[in-house]
């Protein structure tokens, strides 16, 4: 085996180890990037609390929602990196979502941890529609926009396409780097999955960033292959920060439904029953799919999926590479938070809602 | 491989003609292994693939397709030309090829033991890709950017067959999916065939491989397509699984 190979699975024995320690996650630093956006928790039909971060703009809602291991700082890194700033000045008005266990939705709103227990069938079953009714409520308006990154994208397909009503509610739909297909799982993937055999009931990624951030710019060949496996265009200066910033835990029950996945080769419900590109078929909201081109997490093969599986008649695949005409080739992170994003991928973002 | 060209005895075919070299020791004894060079590309960028299939075990023979000539149906029918001059009272041979070649060597006749397609496109890009078609009867490389390819030594060949490359970004010729057991390889970056048009299309095919370049792959080097001729670590996967009974 080549001294890489071996240093990508002592990446991987390194947050297993860490993922068994008993370190309790905190909440990020700052909950907003940008003065005026206002919190709002929100019960969950089934007893969670998420939050959502409202940035006020005349126009359209659009609840705007994050990856796994994520939060809603991932879309509002900073004023300059910020889909929310972008949307304002746009003519929208976004809402960015903390689903249950995540961000300033770590705990509830009696202040007590929210500690897993639930997989990516809930958020899109419970988190996403308690938000978008909550935003409808505050607003007076009959539909919102809904932009989700990886995680986020996948779960919107899960809304759209099994909650009764949803799609009268929506009037765009995006998902940006997020995966469907899970045939030929690589090797990564399915070393990585295999954690998910250890029935943990959070994997504390956020503890795993924060070492990753203390590493600061020191180079490490585990820095550093992090960095590759995650992003492509960020500034070196802004990557602590940025690990502090938009980590939370990941959950037993996140990783356990994607070892399903991997195993069905499709995204699929935590039971493994219901492959969400069949429902997704009859989705017809309008719906724009962005794949990076060096996204080492949802790669462009499987991001496909979602474009290829939506019944939408209006659809679009946009892939951010250079052979396409961007400016680099986008990894995972780069099509939420890069250098190039918000002159890049947040204006591809406004069109779209703006149809 | 200049001196390996030089050095060795070809076997010449009717014009415009490809040349057959037995690139590197002579080893009647071992199952071939026919290397296609895609024109465009010089055949010293192959040199590394030589080593690592002569190092594991076959005989490594290499067809290449000088001149400006070409067109697609002249260029498969000196692939299945050399193919049947290496099968000639020997063990079937394997088949290993880069970029474009895949495509002629799909698209020839030909029934190899084993196949290795390495950044082949094999279907359409899903969306529309910045490539360069050349305008006029000759070209240098392939129609791309070189700065998107990465290294990759390159030499003159046909407008034709640029313009053809081109073109197959957004719809490759039909053909046969190979009956053989064979090892498809895309990398992410590689803009000729990412991922997306090799490991989709290749689904169906029969006893077919799946290899992922890269930090998915366990390996953190992302290579550009260039490199995918030049990485000695892929070249020994490579020749591995042409090695394989």
């Amino acid at each position: 085996m080549s001294p890489q190979r071996w240093a990508v699975l002592a990446v991987l024995a390194y947050g297993g180890g860490a993922a068994m320690s008993e370190a309790e996650p905190q909440p990020p630093p700052g909950a907003e990037s940008c003065p005026g956006a206002e919190r709002h928790l929100v019960q969950t039909e089934d007893g969670a609390t998420i939050a959502l971060h409202h940035h006020p703009g005349d126009g359209p809602p659009v609840l705007i929602v994050h990856g796994i291991s994520s939060n809603h700082r991932c879309w509002d890194l900073s004023p300059e990196r910020s889909v929310a700033t972008a949307l304002v000045a746009a003519g929208f008005d976004p809402w960015l979502l903390d689903l249950r266990g995540h961000g300033d939705a770590l705990t509830d709103a009696q202040g007590r941890r929210q500690w897993g227990g639930w997989t990516m069938d809930d958020y899109g079953q419970h988190d996403v529609p308690a938000a978008v009714a909550y935003v409808l409520a505050q607003t007076g308006k009959d539909k919102i926009g809904y932009v989700g990154h990886s995680l986020g994208g996948m779960i919107g397909a899960v809304y759209a396409s099994t909650v009764p009503g949803a799609q009268e509610k929506l009037y765009a739909l995006i998902a940006v780097g997020s995966p469907l297909d899970f045939s030929d799982p690589d090797p990564l993937v399915s070393g990585a999955l295999g954690l998910a055999r250890w029935s943990l009931p959070v994997v504390p990624t956020d503890q795993l960033a924060k070492i990753q951030a203390a590493m600061g710019l020191r180079s490490n060949p585990i820095n550093a292959l992090v960095d590759a496996a995650l992003l492509n265009d960020v500034a070196p200066e802004l990557r602590p920060m940025m690990y502090r910033a938009i980590s939370s835990p990941m959950t037993g029950g996140e990783l356990r439904q994607l070892g399903a996945a991997a195993q069905e080769g499709g995204f699929v419900d935590a039971q493994g029953l219901i492959d969400y590109r069949g429902p997704l078929a009859q989705v017809t909201v309008p719906t724009l799919v962005i794949a990076g081109r060096a996204d080492q997490i949802a790669p462009v093969d499987r991001v496909m999926a979602f474009y290829t599986a939506v019944g939408a008649k209006e659809r679009r695949l946009v892939i951010a590479g250079r052979a396409t005409g961007f400016a680099v080739d986008y990894g995972h992170l780069d099509l939420t938070l890069g250098d190039h994003a918000a002159t890049e991928i947040f204006p591809l973002i406004a069109e779209w809602l703006r149809r | 491989m200049g001196m390996l060209l030089a050095s060795l005895g070809a076997v010449a075919f009717a014009a415009p003609t490809p040349t057959l070299t037995d690139a590197g020791r002579a080893l009647p004894d071992r199952r071939p292994a026919l290397v296609v060079v895609t024109p465009g590309v010089s055949p010293a960028a192959y040199d590394v693939w030589v080593a690592a299939i002569e190092d594991a075990g076959l005989d490594a023979w290499i067809v290449t397709f000088p001149g400006v000539t070409w067109t697609v149906d002249t260029a498969v029918a000196g692939v299945e030309e050399a193919f049947t001059a290496v099968a000639k009272g020997r063990e079937a041979p394997v088949v290993a090829a880069h970029g474009y070649a895949g495509v002629l060597v799909l698209l020839a006749p030909i029934e190899p033991a084993a196949l290795a397609l390495v950044g082949t496109p094999l279907g359409p890009q899903p969306v529309v890709v910045l490539t360069q078609p050349p305008p006029g009867d000759a070209t240098l490389g392939l129609p791309w950017a070189p700065e998107l390819l990465g290294p990759l030594a390159v030499e003159p060949t046909s407008g034709e067959l640029g313009r053809a490359y081109a073109a197959w970004a957004v719809s490759i010729p039909d053909y046969a999916p190979p009956r053989c057991r064979s090892l498809v390889v895309a990398s992410g970056i590689d803009p000729v065939a990412p991922p997306e048009v090799v490991r989709l299309p290749s689904q169906s095919w029969p006893d077919r491989r799946w290899m992922r370049v890269g930090m998915l792959g366990l390996d953190p080097k992302e290579l550009p397509h260039g490199e995918l001729l030049s990485d000695p670590a892929l070249a020994a996967e490579i020749a591995a699984f042409l090695r394989a009974p």
